[in-house]
């Protein structure tokens, strides 16, 4: 008999399991799909390419992670991806670099005031980080409780509060509620330099660059770790797979079982409190624990089933939002396309390329999705990380990524329209990019399409959503997946979550799969 | 005696006033309006007709205000009941909420998922409260201040004080569709989270505007606005302050980070002690105060304060009284009753248009009620979102035309007859109330109402307590906490502020 079962192979269940059998527990994570890392994976869908097919850039990955399970080791390589690429349809779009002087000169072309301002920015931006950082580190104190433990940790971050400056609090406070337009607006006066910083507050969100709550997201840019150095993006080597398999050879290693192939159908249930699972066909595993690596909805709804909850966590359930509102597409390249607005194969390629010319086309963007259709003129973020990374793509070939926002799983006909829906949409996508290199569609070899229907279908994110539940205030820290539930624990007994509906949340940051496996570790539960 | 210049004449000015003359201070009140009362003001519509004020909600007019003013010394009086307010779908049966009922919507489990929305709301009101009615705490400052309404707020209990928690930041729209189960009832209601905000139903904070102004509420005053800007005018001068019309004041003299006073257009100076400004922290830090008496940061600060509106007023003369489509006379009507109908009307405001279908919001009142017109007619002043925001280039005469013959076809598919009633009306878009009340954005509230412009950051973080970095100079408008509507608040915080430590 197993100390714990996982369900489900993602970066974080996989993290969980190897922390728990490092510290000796007997283990066993169970996946449902024939490959390991749920959103974050790597699948040669097409012969010799390889696609990052979800999660295709990392920043927070934890660097205690990396150090304590030695991902290196076990084949992690992350590569930088440092420079930043907003084409237009006139003019030369807007690069940014990582050498500053460079983007200075690229940026004082449309404000020369915003290039003076923009490493300012930049520093303020990163003070503020540092002080965020250390909650996404830490569990989720409950702030309703009387318990010395919540109370000093309560205390605790008061005090970090409090040590701010004036400036620094006026700020705080405007990265956490306003839009990331407005917390913009009070920075930068050029409209071309604003749109692409603009929309990493919105990438997973059904909300719009305009829409309060946005600008707090702007700080991840400034969040991430690379070895333990500031930086904002990068690629793992061999594809975002890469991170969640080093992370299973882990704990492989460790001691821990993990079987592919093996879809979990229930949670195996006796007087309130979790025994084991029963797969789909029909094998019933026991193990002391059970730990949920799946979002709260397919954990609680699908696998525990509603009859074994309270009124009240199922309201909270009930409300918790999913909302999915991106899409994906890969494609396999035969040779590189041409920006019309940056001729030549360059550097600028090389880094993230994001279609967003205006805070206006955004917004439209985001219109369309309110109003339950995908947007005409979406949002799009692309990489190529065969630039950086030659091993995912035969010679002189590429794979392409493309993330997509507006796609809400919630059409206004019904999400089962997507299916029907999902060519069009791949269409609108490369006919929207291909305004800015025109020789794109000569070039695909393969095209693979994925709506929120699809996340949710093949991937098990209900509703699509990327995040396993929106990232917003309501829903993050010690809300997170419910009141009073932020701790790893469930209602159910011996049951346990440890995925991205967990605190800190999504992302491939492995963080909620570390910090669930000390807390049961902490508190004996195996 | 202490010399004080209030500087405007609206609702917040005329408090501060009686208060300060109240506690002995030599009070000079300069408003360069020729009549005083502010956006709560009445303004002739027709012969013989008057507007319900610009600002014409007058229930969150606070309670203690008026007691301690003792305003029923010159005859202010409250309504028995709040205003049955009807709401409004084409080809429906209106719903009508009274206080806390709701009537029309059909189905039973309605009728209790808003009882229970009440009755949360009601629990939670008195700590709020108490929160909003006082000077912002500073977070930075010393801990034992702070403690009390910490404790307050913990003993909501867990439940309460984890909802509050988590709905603050919500969209008002996700709010109300979790707790209401009829969607026309939340679309209605939740206008009084859109006010003052530039934002629409779908915007993250909403929720928390709503429960800041449901939770202090209470019932209209009779007569409206204009009653209560004409009791707080002979109140103030039973006390003492004196009133100053058709002053405009171009400059606040600073000499040495001291206030010395303030000139007027002709160059004429008035020498005072303390200067309390009534107007919106941009007009009195970027117009009136020299620009070298004042730290550069705090410049950046007030500059970047938000304040776009959106919102325009429709003042209306009727020779009748107005019914809804089932032919029930309106106190208030709306015409709300989707989410995503008014996030549409908001979707024009990014876009920098007005709204071809504009969301309306009519409050109704005629001789019986206390309002200035013949018997048999009556006034409607109609809340309008939204407007287009205040532009450099103007509103064109065809453009404000456009948009009051959108107006009125939202009125009048709400309220049929309603345009053949009509006598003579006055159209106030956000470049109206800039150019007549000084409004900075034409914003109605004198600062959007959004987390980081409420409480300590009201209007910034160095002058939410109502004092300046410049010795002797205050601010009391709405654009310092707790912000918008007929409240009172700030004109009795900062008196009192003022009061504590001359
Ligand atoms: C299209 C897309 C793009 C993204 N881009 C980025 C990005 O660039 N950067 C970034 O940091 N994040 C990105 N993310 C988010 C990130 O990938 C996820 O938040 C993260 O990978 C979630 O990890 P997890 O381990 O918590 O959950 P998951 O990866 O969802 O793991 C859950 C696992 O459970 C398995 N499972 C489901 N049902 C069963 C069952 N019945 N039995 C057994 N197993 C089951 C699933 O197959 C899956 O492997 C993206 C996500 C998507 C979808």
């Amino acid at each position: 008999m197993y100390d714990a079962i996982v369900i489900g192979g993602g970066h974080n269940g996989l993290a969980c399991a190897a922390y728990l059998a490092k510290a000796g527990r007997k283990v066993l994570v169970l996946e449902r799909r024939h490959v390991l890392g749920g959103a974050a994976v790597t699948e040669e869908l097409y012969p010799g390419f390889k696609y990052s097919t979800c999660s295709y850039v990392v920043s927070l990955l934890r660097p205690q992670i990396i150090r304590e399970l030695n991902l290196a080791k076990h084949g992690l390589t992350i590569l930088p991806l440092e420079c930043s690429f907003t084409p237009h349809l006139e003019g030369p779009g807007l690069v940014r670099w990582p050498e500053s002087a460079k983007t200075r000169d690229e940026i004082a072309r449309y404000s020369k005031r915003d290039a003076d301002v923009y490493p300012e920015f930049g520093r303020a931006m990163l003070n503020l980080a540092r002080w965020v950082k250390p909650i996404i580190d830490m569990p989720a104190p409950d702030p309703t409780s009387f318990m010395p433990q919540h109370l000093s940790a309560m205390a605790k971050l008061a005090q970090r509060f409090r040590s701010l400056s004036p400036e620094a609090l006026s700020q705080m406070t405007k990265m956490m509620t306003l839009s990331a337009v407005d917390f913009l607006d009070e920075w930068f006066e050029s409209p071309i330099l604003k749109a692409p910083m603009a929309v990493s507050g919105i990438i997973g969100t059904f909300l719009g660059v305009r829409s309060p709550g946005t600008a707090y997201v702007l700080l991840h840019h400034y969040m991430g770790e690379i070895d333990g150095a500031f930086r904002a993006w990068g690629l793992s080597k061999g594809g975002t797979g890469e991170i969640s398999l080093a992370i299973a050879r882990a704990a492989e290693q460790l001691g821990a079982d993990i079987r592919v192939n093996a879809p979990v159908a229930k949670i195996l249930m006796k007087n309130g409190s979790a025994q084991g699972v029963v797969l789909e066909n029909g094998d019933e595993l026991k193990a002391k624990i059970v730990i949920s690596g799946c979002d709260p909805a397919l954990t609680f709804n699908g696998f525990v089933g509603r009859d074994h909850l309270d009124s009240e966590f199922l309201s909270h359930l009930d409300r918790y939002r999913l909302r999915g509102s991106s899409g994906k597409v890969n494609l396999a390249l035969d040779a590189l396309p041409e920006f019309t607005c940056r001729p030549g194969r360059g550097l600028h390629m090389k880094g993230d390329i994001a279609i967003a010319p205006s805070i206006d086309y955004l917004e439209r963007a985001y219109d369309d999705a309110k109003y339950g259709e995908f947007s005409k003129r979406p949002y799009m973020n692309v990489v190529i990380p065969s630039l950086t990374d030659p091993s995912v793509a035969p010679p002189g070939k590429h794979v392409m990524s493309i993330f997509v926002q507006y796609a809400p799983y919630h059409l206004k006909g019904g999400a089962d329209q997507w299916p029907q829906q999902r060519d069009a949409f791949g269409d609108t996508v490369i006919k929207t990019l291909a305004e800015y290199c025109p020789d794109l569609e000569s070039k695909i070899l393969h095209r693979h399409v994925l709506t929120p229907w699809d996340l949710e279908k093949e991937y098990g994110l209900t509703e699509g959503n990327i995040f396993h539940g929106e990232l917003s205030l309501e829903q993050l820290f010690f809300f997170r997946p419910a009141p009073g539930w932020a701790r790893y624990r469930t209602p159910i007994d011996r049951l346990w979550m440890c995925g991205s509906g967990a605190h800190p949340g999504g992302g491939v940051m492995a963080a909620p799969g570390r910090l669930a496996a000390l807390r049961i570790l902490k508190e004996g539960a195996v | 005696m202490t010399r004080v210049a209030v500087i405007g004449g609206g609702h917040n000015a005329l408090v501060a006033a009686a208060y300060l003359a109240k506690s002995g201070f030599d009070v000079d009140l300069l408003d360069k309006a020729d009549t005083p009362g502010g956006l709560a003001r009445s303004r002739p519509i027709a012969e013989g007709h008057e507007s319900l004020g610009t600002l014409s909600d007058t229930a969150r007019f606070r309670g203690w205000v008026e007691d301690e003013l003792e305003l029923s010394k010159v005859g202010l009086q409250r309504v028995a009941k709040t205003h049955r307010l009807t709401l409004h779908k084409p080809e429906a049966p209106p719903i009508y909420v009274h206080g806390n009922t709701a009537d029309g919507s059909s189905a039973e489990s309605h009728k209790r998922s808003y009882q229970a929305f009440i009755e949360f709301l009601t629990r939670i009101s008195p700590t709020l409260r108490t929160v909003i009615d006082q000077t912002p705490l500073d977070p930075l400052g010393p801990v034992m201040p702070l403690l009390g309404p910490l404790l307050k707020v913990r003993r909501l209990g867990a439940k309460d004080m984890t909802e509050v928690m988590r709905i603050s930041s919500m969209c008002i729209a996700d709010w109300l569709r979790d707790s209401l189960e009829d969607e026309r009832l939340g679309a209605g209601l939740c206008l009084d989270g859109l006010d003052g905000t530039w934002a629409g139903p779908w915007s993250p904070w909403t929720a928390l505007n709503y429960l800041l102004k449901w939770t202090t509420q209470g019932t209209p005053i009779v007569g409206g606005a204009p009653a209560l800007a004409k009791a707080l005018i002979e109140r103030a001068e039973q006390l003492g302050a004196r009133l100053h019309l058709q002053r405009t004041v171009t400059k606040i003299v600073v000499e040495n980070n001291v206030v010395r006073g303030v000139e007027f257009e002709n160059g004429q100076m008035h020498q005072a002690d303390i200067v309390l400004s009534a107007l919106d922290p941009k007009m009195t830090f970027l117009n009136l105060v020299s620009r070298g008496a004042t730290p550069p940061s705090l410049i950046r600060r007030v500059d970047n304060i938000r304040m776009r509106g959106t919102t325009a007023i429709l003042d209306v003369a009727l020779s009748g009284r107005p019914v809804d489509h089932v032919g029930t006379s309106i106190e208030r009507l709306r015409n709300a009753h989707s989410f995503d109908q008014i996030e549409q009307a908001f979707d024009c405001s990014k876009y920098g248009r007005a709204s071809a279908h504009p969301i309306i919001d009519i409050l109704v009142m005629d001789a019986s009620g206390g309002a200035i017109c013949p018997d048999g007619h009556s006034i409607a002043s109609v809340t309008v979102r939204y407007a287009r925001m205040l532009s450099n280039d103007g509103l064109s005469e065809q453009d404000r035309a456009e948009f009051k013959s959108c107006i009125y076809s939202a009125i009048e598919s709400a309220c049929p007859g309603f345009r053949k009633m009509v006598i003579a009306d006055r159209l106030q878009t956000p470049d109206d109330l800039h150019r007549d009340y000084g409004l900075s954005g034409g914003h109605l509230d004198q600062g959007e109402m959004a987390p980081d412009q409420l409480l300590f950051m009201r209007p910034t973080i160095e002058l939410s307590k109502y004092k300046t970095p410049i010795s002797g100079l205050y601010l009391c408008s709405n654009g310092s906490h707790p912000g918008g509507g007929l409240t009172g608040v700030a004109g009795a915080l900062a008196a009192k502020n003022i009061i504590k430590n001359p």
